[in-house]
């Protein structure tokens, strides 16, 4: 187990680069061989208008950076977002909130969404998660795993609906680690999680590894052993009550695209499969 | 004042009064049709309902108390007195009602934060941390609630009588007896409004005590948490919850309004 905020054992960033071109290449084939909609080429009609997507808070960088290139492609569309834990996304939609794009940080609560009927079809895979603990700067209390935990004043953790805080759990369960309730305070999605120790007064939180990368000098990430640590899939999909299924299918396939499995490996998400 | 009261009142008025009632009343009506009666007992009574509930309720009233042992003072001199930055000071015990409340939560990490301005030698000295514990949540709800007394006492002294605070002193009162004896009892029924409005206020923060105070359990996770968190997997609970919380005070909101405010206006 390391303990270091940049050199944390990663795929370097000459694999990366391997692993995306591989990832885009036979993303394109897939798509020219599959579908003849996608790809932004002059002789479709025009994109316009806007839409919503509905997105795990743990995209919100991803998604907010791939929508600026997305419109500079398609002069005149438009993407609004709606960040939130996928738990709580899934419910606004079930209970009718406008929304064209759902795009969850678990298969749980797509399904959720799938079962009130609410799907124009099944949800893709775009992306897997793992967790990561992050620490104070200089990790002060020196924790160097899972099992640490326990003799830290607060653990920040998501709630258990949302799936940051379910996966925690289970790896927490699986490493057969106890945390007393009072030692743990919850935050309602990831972003707010990781906040608590950021500029927060929590010892250490556990994330997702693609938020303990964006730390930068505000905390330190301490990995999770990979036979300790829980894997999540990022699944995509365009609603039924979608306004403008066109432009919702052409965000769904840009994000499942080239530039959209890049941005998503740069953020340290792990290719979907 | 009470002139006009047997005028009839003018049609548009109505209209738009029973507007207003309607558009407030319904979303509680919404409340009350979502609500799983037949569960309703054990929702209210699980645990962490039980400790959210507990918690409010202390944490508010701490609120309320704290708010009237320093917005009072505060709101006298507002009225009464003249000095240099009077307006910075009055705009500033407004800010807490603009600032969204998450923001004040950030703010409040900043100066009550274990490395915050204050809370840096407070924690240093004593140990002593505010976030994460009940008092941390008690200071996030006064942070937020405290302006709405001190406005409301404020606008109640600047429009009393001050003749009778100087007959009183006249006929040898001390400072503190007029204040006490003439001052209070004449503002009173503001002051009692006051302290509800800050209560409720407190009882209904939400953004600064889960930003600032954390939660957890027991500790720092008070009714509209709970009702936050229950939301996004058991809406039953959120929905019992959120109706304890209106139903709360709502019956101490009426029991007051009966009490002291209603023999003024009816």
């Amino acid at each position: 187990m390391t303990i270091d905020s940049r050199s944390r054992p990663r795929i370097g960033s000459a694999g990366l680069g391997v692993i995306a071109l591989l990832s885009a290449l036979s993303l394109i084939v897939a798509a020219c061989s599959s579908s003849s909609t996608s790809a932004p080429t002059s002789t479709t009609p025009p994109l316009s208008g806007a839409i919503t997507v509905s997105a795990a808070s743990s995209l919100s960088k991803v998604f907010t950076s791939l929508a600026t290139s997305f419109e500079a492609v398609h002069h005149g569309t438009s993407l609004r977002f709606n960040f939130g834990s996928s738990g709580a996304l899934a419910t606004q939609i079930v209970e009718g909130a406008p929304s064209d794009v759902f795009a969850a940080a678990a298969a749980a609560p797509m399904a959720e969404v799938q079962a009130a009927g609410d799907l124009a079809e099944s949800p893709t895979t775009f992306a897997r998660n793992s967790l990561e603990i992050v620490v104070k700067p200089g990790n002060p209390l020196g924790i160097h795993g899972l099992g640490d935990l326990p003799r830290v004043h607060v653990v920040a953790l998501c709630v258990l609906t949302a799936p940051c805080g379910a996966n925690a759990a289970e790896v927490l369960t699986r490493a057969r680690v106890n945390l007393l309730p009072t030692g743990v305070t919850r935050g309602p999605d990831v972003d707010a999680t990781l906040a608590q120790v950021t500029t927060g007064d929590a010892d250490a939180a556990i994330v997702y590894v693609t938020n303990a990368a964006t730390v930068g000098t505000t905390a330190v990430g301490v990995a999770i052993p990979k036979s300790q640590n829980a894997v999540t899939s990022y699944p995509i999909a365009v609603l039924r009550t979608t306004s403008d299924p066109q432009l919702a299918r052409a965000w769904m396939a840009y994000v499942l695209g080239p530039v959209g499995v890049r941005a998503l490996l740069q953020a340290h998400f792990l290719p979907p499969s | 004042m009470r002139a006009g009261g047997r005028q009839k009142p003018p049609l548009t008025v109505v209209v738009l009064g029973a507007i207003t009632v309607v558009f407030l009343a319904l979303p509680l009506v919404g409340l009350l049709l979502k609500a799983s009666w037949s569960t309703l007992w054990t929702d209210l009574t699980s645990p962490v309902a039980l400790d959210a509930l507990r918690l409010s309720l202390v944490c508010s009233l701490w609120a309320t108390g704290l708010s009237l042992v320093f917005g009072l003072p505060l709101a006298w001199l507002l009225a009464r007195c003249t000095f240099p930055g009077k307006r910075v000071v009055r705009a500033l015990t407004i800010l807490p009602m603009v600032l969204p409340p998450v923001v004040g939560g950030v703010a409040l990490l900043l100066a009550f934060g274990r490395s915050g301005i204050l809370g840096r030698p407070i924690f240093a000295l004593t140990g002593v941390q505010f976030t994460f514990a009940t008092a941390g949540a008690v200071l996030a709800e006064t942070f937020v609630a405290m302006p709405f007394l001190i406005i409301t006492v404020e606008a109640a002294l600047l429009g009393m009588d001050v003749r009778f605070e100087d007959v009183a002193a006249s006929l040898g009162a001390g400072r503190w007896t007029t204040f006490r004896r003439v001052t209070v009892p004449l503002i009173s029924s503001s002051l009692v409004a006051g302290a509800a409005l800050t209560w409720a206020r407190a009882l209904g923060e939400f953004g600064a005590t889960i930003t600032f105070a954390g939660n957890i359990q027991g500790r720092t996770q008070t009714l509209p948490l709970a009702v936050y968190l229950a939301l996004q997997g058991n809406e039953n609970v959120a929905v019992a919850l959120s109706l304890a919380l209106v139903g709360i005070s709502f019956l101490v909101l009426v029991a007051l309004r009966g009490r002291w405010l209603g023999a003024v206006s009816s």
